[in-house]
């Protein structure tokens, strides 16, 4: 598409980072200061039960308390105690200090029951119930049989191999400004700030949870300070409207503190799985019986579902089962997050396939290219679509050959560096369950003004770098602007917004993308109606089909050279409103694989990692050498934030395979990782920025506007990559023990610890 | 955040007799003593905070003077990080100053308040006081003990309690047999880290000062000719954490062997752990990779692992690392 003028431009820099960078963006709590109060949590010091009483005497008693709210109040809390550190009640105050001293005067009684906190006890027959779900603690969330099943698949095999993969980590990323939101209200209208990347998912939980009619609550949301998808919903949004209420109406604010934050926001999953593997000798899959159970902590809904999604559709097998089963525990709900199941789940199939490779002594890399699927190649499972763009392949081709793959690696744990260290280098990676489209549902509001200019209007988030600066590129080229002339408007405001939805799923760009591109193309449309009354087109008769837009530009296909900018067209037209909305993933611009132009089909990301490290086998200390990030992003819309996110993801790899995982009192039930530094982000000094290689790459998406699909999160998805490097280097596999690789549990694996 | 009030001292008198009332601390760069506060992790908060840096004469120096390098208790950890004759002579010091914590925590935080720091363990820190451990209440259990302990003691509890020494400078002073000067005495390193007992109202310390004593000056005797000491600390991250073990050495060296060797092991036990054993491998020997190897195996030894519910996340790795850290220690000071 060499036609595109602004899509892909690397020069375009995202709209806000200024904003961030001095220290100007709008943050929910910077909202209303001086005239707000302020609140704080009582929270349940049990882990499973029920509260009897609830005594606020000594909190309301305290001066500077306005009021205390309790689940009685708040239509998203519960009487009922799932987990430790559960919502209980909430004070009001006129400072934080004062709201946090009186929730601890709070007294609270409980009728106790057996928590239950490790999966592994969860799911034993006869074991203590959650509560969250009816009479077992277990949710069986898709089962899928292909051909004649894994076991007629095992039967065709020369090899099998059986392994149960232990639960992976689960982890609360930790944002940088925590969950949080102002509401105040006016009458029977609410206005609420808040830091969801998702403003009409907000106004929707607010509406529903206070039955109030959808347009008197006026949700506004601008800096998210971070969101990984566990700021999609808006439960806090609820809570400062109720609270906000209790004391007449006057702005309250929720700000959540990292203890509330990691007790009460969504998390990544814990997967555990057993995963049978059948092949020929030379390699070929005959067979996969795989079964993933997903930690979901006290939410039984949370979407587990497609743990198995890469090892289904990534690679050629005839015969296989999948199932997936959610297990429940009393601990905080999993959820949300950035790429939900994908990275736990391939994680564990990475492992089964890497250990497969091991006992067919082959290059697992070998292996995987053996079984990969033509890109054109259906589904394998109904209703058996192809994929609008499948670049798994060039992904899988990009990290091999920049990385040097094929000269560096060598058979598990037999290369030594020059200083001691062991050398391991593996390679992961599959199509992905996100970057979908998400169709008709996301809206589009641009506005040209009488200067010329266009002003995008998106009702999402800022949820990630680089959302809301492809909308503008998208309309500026389906416009025909230059990308300067196009700016972002007032974003998040659902007062002024169509509905662009969540910025989750890696659904935003291509999906809240579409649906510009139609505003654009409806705006563009009333624009050329307009300049056929302006001379010279007006003299010359031409109709709006005769014309055709570039550079800020309108003119004539047939004489380039008789135009009128976009500002002498608006001069004297009023503004004009374009409004567009997305569509479903459809063949749009070409048939794939001989299915025609026009079919439904899948719209999904995909990527590849490649990691090489060294193993210091006296400490267990790993350091990465060397990563490379290959993500398929249909079409590259904004260069820069493209960048941006796969070197996060790389960030985020490492974050996962290394040191991030939640740890939990286990009597208590207590998740006592709660503060800052236990998250342990990796620093700068345990990954090198320079060491990180990040590609882009272009499958043309059949279905995406100018062919893009979702890349946000497929590019954090490959941290089974590190640990199958680990394993490379020592020969020996790393059990997680439901968290990262850390030192500890290398020395283990090495027989040290 | 516990509420406070907070004057600022002029003089050394007037803070001595501020602090000398109940509920009262002194607070220096407030790194520690601030996210102790806010997270309300304690009953025994203190409610008056008297600032030592308005102090006049200033304690943040740093001289050699008398046989010691004296170090002001206001000195930050940069400065000592950054001094020349404190990397030149008194290297094991400015090693561990520089390995604390991160850039901004070291501009901030003083060589004073790293050795009254509280303990860190993650019930101790909970916020809002959810777990009653008994360095906060003489009725309260030591939940680490049977619970996540990953990063403590591998040599058993002290008083009860398995949290591991959190500074990174106590194990230096003790190993190069430091004063620690206070507004009451002076006190020998070896003597001043310690456990109080849970009834003692010390009991959230990790030293034996008492309620309104504070530190002024840190005393490190000039090491003997042929002397050489070094820190190696080690953690899971390379910048940011705390110490999960370390070791500071000081060796002596003459006509090819060891004269003299002081070990001292940080963040495996609750106080300071001179690794007699590894002291008396090393003596007489040359400073080698044998030497080095043998004292690691002898500094490990008499060790006790934690019990781990479902054996996961168990501290047994500190066994391995303190092998290599006193040999990684050692070796530095040949
Ligand atoms: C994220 C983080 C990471 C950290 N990492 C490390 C680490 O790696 N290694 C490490 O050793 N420490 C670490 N620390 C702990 C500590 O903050 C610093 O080591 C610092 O040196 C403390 O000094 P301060 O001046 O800020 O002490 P403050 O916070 O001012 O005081 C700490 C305590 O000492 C008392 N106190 C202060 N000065 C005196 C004095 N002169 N006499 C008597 N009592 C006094 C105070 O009352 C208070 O109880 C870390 C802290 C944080 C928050």
């Amino acid at each position: 598409m060499d036609t595109l003028n602004v899509v892909g431009n690397p020069a375009i820099h995202d709209q806000h980072s200024n904003l961030i960078l001095l220290g100007k963006m709008d943050y929910a709590c910077d909202r209303l200061p001086g005239r707000k109060l302020y609140s704080a949590f009582k929270s349940s010091s049990i882990a499973h039960g029920a509260v009897k009483s609830i005594d606020p005497a000594a909190a309301l008693a305290l001066p500077g308390v306005k009021a205390v709210i309790t689940y009685k109040d708040c239509p998203v809390w519960s009487p009922n105690i799932f987990q430790w550190g559960q919502e209980v009640a909430g004070v009001v105050a006129i400072d934080a200090g004062t709201a946090a001293r009186a929730a601890l005067l709070i007294k609270v009684t409980y009728d106790v029951s057996k928590p239950v906190i490790d999966p592994d006890e969860s799911m034993k027959p006869g074991a203590s119930s959650v509560g969250v779900i009816q009479g077992k603690n277990t949710l069986i969330a898709n089962y899928l049989t292909r051909g004649g099943g894994g076991e007629a698949g095992m039967a065709k095999a020369d090899v099998t191999l059986e392994t149960v993969q232990p639960w992976s980590t689960t982890y609360q990323h930790n944002t940088l400004e925590t969950h949080s939101a102002v509401a105040e209200w006016a009458g029977d209208q609410v206005k609420v700030w808040c830091s969801s990347q998702s403003a009409f998912n907000g106004k929707w939980e607010v509406a529903a949870a206070l039955n109030l009619p959808i347009n008197h609550v006026h949700f506004f949301t601008h800096g998210t300070g971070c969101a990984h998808g566990d700021k999609n919903s808006s439960p806090f949004a609820v809570v400062a409207a109720v609270m906000s209420k209790a004391v007449g109406g006057q702005a309250v604010q929720v700000a959540l503190t990292r203890r509330d934050n990691m007790l009460f926001n969504t998390r990544q999953f814990s997967v555990r799985s057993a995963i049978k593997l059948g092949a020929k000798k030379d390699g070929t899959f005959t067979g996969i019986d795989a079964e993933f159970w997903g930690d979901v902590g006290r939410n039984p809904m949370a979407p587990v579902d497609n743990a198995h999604f890469g090892l289904r559709t990534t690679y050629t097998c005839p015969d296989a089962d999948f199932k997936v089963t959610r297990v429940v525990t009393n601990t905080p709900q999993r959820g949300f997050w950035r790429c939900v199941n994908d990275p736990p789940g391939a994680f564990n199939y990475d492992i089964a396939i890497d250990k497969l490779a091991d006992k067919l002594g082959m290059d697992p890399f070998a292996l995987r290219m053996k079984n990969l699927r033509a890109p054109d190649a259906p589904d394998q499972d109904p209703p058996n679509r192809v994929w609008g763009g499948n670049g798994v392949g060039l992904c899988f081709d990009k990290v091999y050959t920049s990385s040097g793959y094929q000269s560096k690696w060598h058979k598990p744990g037999t290369r030594v560096l020059a200083d001691g260290r062991l050398h391991g280098i593996a390679i992961t990676g599959h199509l992905d369950s996100h970057g979908y489209i998400v169709g008709s549902t996301r809206g589009a509001l641009v506005t040209i003004t009488a200067d010329g200019k266009c002003l995008v209007n998106v009702g999402g988030g800022r949820g990630s770098e680089g959302g809301l600066t492809s909308c503008c590129i998208i309309t500026a080229e389906a416009l025909g602007m230059p990308p300067e002339d196009v700016v972002c408007g007032d974003w998040g405001n659902t007062d002024v917004a169509l509905d662009g939805g969540m910025q989750a799923g890696s659904t935003f760009t291509a999906s809240a993308g579409g649906a510009f591109y139609n505003a654009a193309l409806d705006a563009r449309a009333k624009l050329f109606a307009a300049a056929v009354n302006h001379s010279p087109f007006f003299s010359l008769k031409v109709t709006p089909d005769q014309l055709e837009a570039k550079n800020g530009f309108v003119y004539l296909k047939s004489d380039p050279s008789q135009r009128l900018s976009y500002k002498q067209v608006m001069a004297g037209t009023p503004p004009i409103a374009g409004y567009g909305t997305g569509w479903n993933a459809t063949l749009r611009s070409r048939s794939v694989g001989g299915v025609a132009q026009g079919s439904v089909c899948n719209a999904n990301g995909s990527a590849a990692a490649c990691a090489e490290l060294a193993v210091d086998t006296e400490t267990g200390q790993v350091e990465i050498l060397g990563y490379w990030n290959a993500v398929d992003t249909g079409r590259t819309i904004f260069k820069q934030g493209a960048i941006k996110e796969m070197l996060s993801g790389c960030e985020l790899m490492i974050h996962q395979a290394l040191f991030a995982g939640d740890v939990y009192d286990i009597p208590s039930g207590a998740c006592i990782s709660t503060q800052f530094n236990e998250s342990m982000v990796p620093t700068a000094m345990d990954m090198k920025g320079e060491r990180f290689n990040v590609y882009d790459l272009e499958s043309d998406d059949a279905a995406g506007p100018y062919g893009a699909h979702g890349m946000g999160e497929p590019c954090v998805t490959n941290y089974s990559a590190i640990i199958c490097a680990i394993f490379n280097a020592t020969g020996k596999w790393v059990d997680p023990e439901k968290g990262a690789c850390t030192p500890n549990k290398v020395l283990k694996a090495l027989g040290k610890a | 955040m516990n509420l406070f009030t907070h004057v600022n001292a002029t003089t050394i008198a007037e803070a001595t007799a501020a602090t000398a009332k109940a509920g009262t601390a002194p607070i220096a760069g407030g790194s520690d003593l601030l996210t102790y506060l806010r997270t309300m992790c304690s009953p025994n908060a203190p409610t008056n905070l008297v600032n030592l840096k308005t102090v006049v004469p200033s304690m943040a120096y740093i001289k050699e003077e008398g046989g010691f390098l004296k170090v002001g208790a206001l000195t930050t950890l940069t400065a000592i990080a950054n001094d020349s004759t404190t990397l030149a002579k008194y290297t094991a010091l400015a090693q561990a100053a520089l390995s604390v914590a991160s850039p901004e925590l070291r501009n901030q935080g003083t060589i004073g308040g790293n050795i009254c720091q509280k303990p860190r363990c993650q019930y101790f820190r909970f916020d809002n006081d959810d777990f009653k451990c008994l360095r906060k209440d003489p009725a309260g259990t030591c939940f680490a003990l049977t619970g996540v302990n990953t990063y403590h003691s591998v040599f058993g509890p002290l008083n009860g309690c398995v949290a591991a020494l959190p500074s990174d400078i106590a194990p230096v002073l003790v190993a190069m047999n430091a004063n620690i000067v206070t507004t009451v005495k002076t006190w020998k390193a070896a003597d001043f880290f310690v456990v109080p007992n849970v009834a003692d109202a010390r009991r959230e310390q990790i030293n034996a000062l008492a309620a309104g004593e504070i530190v002024t000056e840190i005393q490190i005797p000039t090491p003997a000719t042929g002397s050489k000491s070094a820190y190696m600390k080690w953690s899971f991250r390379k910048s940011i954490d705390f110490p999960l073990v370390s070791a500071a050495v000081l060796t002596t060296v003459a006509g090819g062997s060891v004269t003299a060797a002081s070990i001292v092991l940080g963040a495996v036990y609750g106080q300071p752990r001179v690794a007699t054993g590894a002291q008396t491998a090393l003596v007489g020997q040359a400073i080698n990779a044998t030497s080095a190897t043998a004292a690691g195996t002898a500094a490990a030894t008499g060790t006790t692992v934690l019990p781990t519910p479902g054996g996961t996340n168990s501290n047994s790795y500190k066994v391995q690392i303190i092998k290599v850290m006193v040999q990684k220690a050692v070796l530095a000071t040949a």
